[in-house]
Formats: C-alpha cells, structure tokens, sequence
C-alpha cells in the first residue's frame, strides 16, 4: 500500500477529463487522496498523468502528442488498457483502486525514474524539450479543432452540430421553441377534480372488483369451517399445470380451451390469448367447471411457434403478463375461498413477492405479502396480526399458490422466520406510507 | 419546531429511469444534474447524470423524505457512500434491455452491500415492454444466489403508482407492521 507518511503524494496532472469527472476527481484529491495525490501547480514538477480513455479522443490525443512521453500514466476506463508506462484503473473508481495505482506509479517511478527537470515557467525553457507538450486539463471539445479519435467508436455529431444551420435557421428556430420541454419540466401538477357521484361510483365499482376478487365471506371462527374449493376443476388448474410443462420444456404452451386457447410463453413470461378478459364473459370462464378431456395441454412445434409469433405481431392487444393474468384468474376462480387440500394449521411463508406494479391489487395485499414473507404462519394467524378479514389473506394465498411463490417446506419456512425485518423509521415510515396511498398505488 | 429528514436512494445502471422515477412521484419540480453524456455513457442514453438528482416527498408540515439519484455513470463510488448516510433504504432499478443485467444486478448490490444489510431493497425492472428476458423469475433466483431477499417489481418509472409501489414496498419491507 501507499506507505502514506514517508511518501510523499503523487504529483499528477489530470488530462481528457470532462469537468464533472475532474471536479469530483479533485474533489477525492482534496479529501480521502490528499496524501496520496498532488494536483500539479506547472508541467515541469508532473510525476503522473490521470487520463480518461473514456473521454471522447483521449486515447488518439495522448497517441498523437505524448507517444514518446516516458511520464507513466493512470488510465480511467471501463475497458482495459494494459499499455507500458501506465496503470489502469477500471470505472467505478474506488478509493482503493486509486490509491493503489499511485503506489504502482511511485514504484514505476523508483524503478525508472523521470530526468531531472527544471522547474521553470518560461516558454524556451530546456525542460520542454523533454517535457512532452505541455497538456491541457480542459477538454478536447473545447478546442478549436478537435482531434477525432482514428479507432474511437465514439458518435460525435450531436455534440458538434450546431443547433441553428444556415441553411434553414427559420425551421430550427421554430423546432426550438415548440420543441417538447425535458421531461422534468414537462410534470404538471393539476388536481383531477371530481364530482361527489363519480367519486361514490368509483368507490362502490372498487368494492365490487374486490368482492370478485376476494369473496364477500365473514371470517370463520374454526378451519373447518371454511369454504373450499379445487383449483384443479378450474381453467386455473390447466393453466398452472401448463406453466409448469412450459418452464420444464422451454417450448410455448397451448391449453386447448373454447373459445380460443391460451398460449403461454415461459421464457418472457406472457400470456397470449384472444379471450377478452375485462369483461364477466372472463369471470364466468375462470369459475367454471372443467369438464373430463377439455382444455388439453399443447407443445407448439416450431411451424405452430412461427404462426403465433405473427398473430402475436398483428395482436399485442391480446398479450398479457403471465402473473397478472394467473393471478387475477386464480382470484376469480377461488373467489376467497381455499383449496381443498390445503392444511390450514400449518405454517407456510411467502418465498417472493408477487410483481405489485401489474397485479391486480385489493385491500391490505402488499401488507400481507410483508408479513408473510417476514413472519411466516398460518392464514388464520396472518389475519389476526395484521386485523384484517380473512377473505383478503385467503385471496393472496390463492394468487400466490398460483404464482408458485409459497415456500412450504417446513426446514425452509423457519429458515425464513429468521430474517426479521429492520423495523426502522418509526412513524415516519407509517406517516410516508399512508402519504403514498393517497396518491394512489397498491395497499 | 425541527424538520425531521430522512432519505431514499435511486440507483442503478445508464438509462435505468432513475432521473424519471424521481420525477414521478417527486412533490417539487425535480432538480436534476443531467449533462450530455461525454463518454460510453452515451452508447445508452444522450443525457446523464453527473451529479445527483433530487427530488422530495413532502410527508408532513415537519417531516420530508429526500429522493436521491446516484450518478449513472458507474464511477466514483466514494460519492456513493456520501450519498447513503442517513438513507433509509435503496431503489434499484434495473434496465432490462441491458446487454448484461445479472452482472448489473451483481454490481449494484455488491457496491451498496453495507446500506442494504444495514437498511432495506426494492428491485425495479424497468423497459420489460421493450426486452422480455430475462423474466421477474430470473431476477428473483439472481437475488438468492447473491444472498439478497428483496421484492422485485416490474415497473414503468414514468408511473407515479409504480414509483409509489416501490416505496411501499420498501417501507413494508422495513416493517410489515406499517399502519394506515
């Protein structure tokens, strides 16, 4: 490491980079570095340069002016530069990292040191003759002319076109002031006022989607009391089980089901299907009972893969995401209720959460996939905790099982219970929380 | 009577929609720091942040959540750990057009590993519209093997629900016993 006291700093000169970087750069040199660096004060004193190959014409500006330079250099760049006389050090850029390249430069420098150099500012100084050109610490861009770089990548043209031409200065003028504001200026912040009747219609529509979602049971007192049902006599139970044939398989999946069958592509995690599903038409299908030899499960060949991969083209309103639409399925086809071989006594956890942002969400759902994933136990437990009907913790088990993101093995469920959660923030979080829910999102 | 302050920080790969998500739930016209990008940076995204952005939710008369957006450009780490003092947990959005994503993923946690041990995650997968693989699934057995447990969400950061979803997320995942 940099022996700190009896070394002293690098002198260095930082080259090709943009302000920013430089700024946060001496910002490090001044703090965390200022042992171990030293910005030079003139050219005849630099031990060092630290040069950004990322920086547009870096590399073709050191080539063409410092090739012969032999003051070693420390190289910033994602890609790796391996070249004699220089140390590179990969982005992100450390502390560590910079430290430890001023220890290899020192010992570079001890190796094969500079000649010796007369500190002297006036133009024929002998020093320039040894010296390379002296280097400028702006930017290549703020030259005159720029040097391109020869094996550079690097597109240039929006930074050096002008914004007004001379050939049409009337058009871009005209662009620039009806031109789109950044998308940060763009945010209007208007109240979407609305009248009490629309305000009591929209409320009593939420609590209809959620009674189809959810059921409309009172909690139960004893388990066996609670209503049953077998997912497996449902679409849901084909659909799950063609997931599954789809994941092991890595093909597309077709259940065969009346209307139009449903396509499921494993890899990209969709659902394409004709059936239109916002309508009671879809609540009606997901409750239904499926009969003996219906909805048979499909491998699509390559030729049947091509055919659909068009129809999906021609139809994206027809592609789902394959969580929400098991999990809104599963919701309509258990309607609260719990699967029949289900032990309700025993502890089960969340192992992942469900993807909130496209789920259909209901009362209390993100709560419960917080507590559960934290504290795992049984749904009746769950409820009590967090105070809330049972019918709600019922529907996200449901759309969890769906999903396959239910640990139930007992050594894993205990496993879980171990990680607790941080508990920080006290009222704040709450407060934050309920800030939030007014402006709409999940629960 | 004091303003009580706390913070949340964005981060995540170029063009992830740090700078968007702050904007979209954002209660004062974001200030953002965002530059022509100089260098391969500009591969991804014309404009990137060089600084930070800055954003804030305003919780009550005394009390602010500052939104911060760590610099895009996969550097400077020091400013990281400035950055994260005094967070209360961390957004990461992934850029799932990325040509590497289980590698950005990787990185991001491995680079504020200390603040997520010691606070709390939420994983946004941003541009699924655009690039469908890898899938929720794939990010979520990611997390496990890297050791991390964290909700992973499929969002639009142009969405103020889907920014707010991920708050939440992270305020239940800090403590499930959140009350309304």
């Amino acid at each position: 490491m940099f022996q700190e006291s009896s070394q002293k700093p690098l002198i260095v000169e930082l080259m090709d980079i943009s302000k920013q970087n430089e700024s946060i750069l001496k910002f490090f040199i001044s703090g965390i570095g200022k042992k171990v660096f030293n910005i030079a004060t003139n050219s005849a004193e630099v031990e060092a340069y630290i040069i950004d190959y990322d920086f547009p014409g870096a590399q073709a500006h050191w080539d063409n002016n410092y090739a012969d330079s032999k003051i070693p250099r420390i190289i910033l760049s994602t890609e790796n530069h391996q070249v004699d006389r220089a140390v590179w050090v990969p982005k992100p850029l450390s502390s560590k990292n910079l430290i430890a390249a001023a220890t290899s430069i020192k010992e570079l420098l001890k190796e094969s040191p500079l000649p010796s150099r007369k500190i002297n500012n006036t133009e024929d100084d002998i020093g320039e003759d040894i010296m390379p050109i002296k280097p400028k610490t702006t930017s290549n861009l703020d030259k005159k002319t720029t040097t391109t770089p020869k094996s550079s990548t690097f597109e240039n043209k929006k930074l050096l076109a002008p914004l007004i031409t001379s050939d049409n200065p009337v058009k871009h003028s005209k662009n620039i002031a009806t031109a789109k504001p950044k998308l940060e200026t763009q945010k209007v912040f208007k109240k979407n006022v609305k009248t009490p009747e629309e305000i009591k219609l929209e409320a009593e529509q939420r609590e209809n989607r959620w009674q189809e979602l959810c059921g409309n049971n009172s909690d139960y007192t004893a388990s066996s009391e609670v209503s049953r049902y077998v997912p497996e006599n449902h679409f849901i139970g084909k659909l799950i089980a063609g997931v599954r044939l789809a994941k092991q398989s890595q093909q597309i999946v077709e259940v065969q089901s009346k209307p139009h069958s449903v396509f499921i592509l494993p890899n990209e995690h969709l659902i394409f299907t004709q059936i239109l599903i916002d309508n009671k038409d879809f609540i009606a299908f997901s409750r239904s009972e499926v009969k003996l030899g219906e909805m048979n499960l499909h491998i699509l060949s390559s030729i049947e893969t091509g055919k659909l991969e068009l129809k999906m083209s021609e139809q994206p309103e027809h592609i789902h995401s394959l969580e929400s639409f098991m999990w809104t399925n599963s919701l309509l086809a258990s309607q609260g209720r719990l699967p029949a071989t289900l032990d309700i006594g025993k502890k089960t956890a969340l192992k992942y959460w469900p993807s909130f942002a496209r789920i259909e969400a209901f009362p209390y759902s993100m709560r419960i996939a917080a507590l559960w994933h934290h504290s795992p136990d049984t749904l009746f437990e769950m409820s009590s905790k967090l105070g809330i009907p049972q019918r709600y913790v019922f529907a996200f088990y449901n759309g969890a099982d769906a999903l396959d993101l239910i640990e139930r093995d007992p050594k894993r469920v205990k496993q879980q219970m171990k990680t607790k959660p941080k508990k920080k923030g006290g009222g704040l979080i709450s407060r934050l929380f309920n800030r939030l829910l007014k402006g709409g999102g999940s629960s | 009577m004091s303003v009580v302050n706390r913070k949340i920080i964005f981060t995540g790969p170029v063009g992830s929609g740090k700078t968007t998500a702050i904007v979209s739930i954002s209660d004062i016209p974001p200030v953002t720091t965002d530059q022509n990008a100089s260098d391969m940076t500009k591969k991804r995204k014309s404009d990137t942040t060089v600084a930070m952005d800055y954003g804030v939710i305003n919780v009550s008369e005394n009390e602010r959540v500052h939104l911060y957006g760590t610099p895009g450009q996969e550097r400077f780490d020091f400013m990281w750990n400035i950055l994260t003092k005094g967070g209360i947990g961390l957004i990461l959005l992934m850029d799932n057009t990325r040509q590497d994503p289980y590698q950005d993923l990787k990185f991001y946690t491995g680079a504020f590993k200390e603040f997520i041990e010691e606070q709390q995650m939420v994983v946004g997968i941003t541009r699924m519209d655009l690039q469908r693989t890898p899938n929720i699934d794939n990010y979520r057995k990611w997390l496990d093997e890297l050791g991390y447990s964290a909700p992973v969400f499929e969002v639009d950061a142009r969405s103020r629900k889907d920014v707010s979803v991920l708050i939440q997320g992270l305020l239940l995942s800090l403590d499930p016993g959140v009350s309304s």
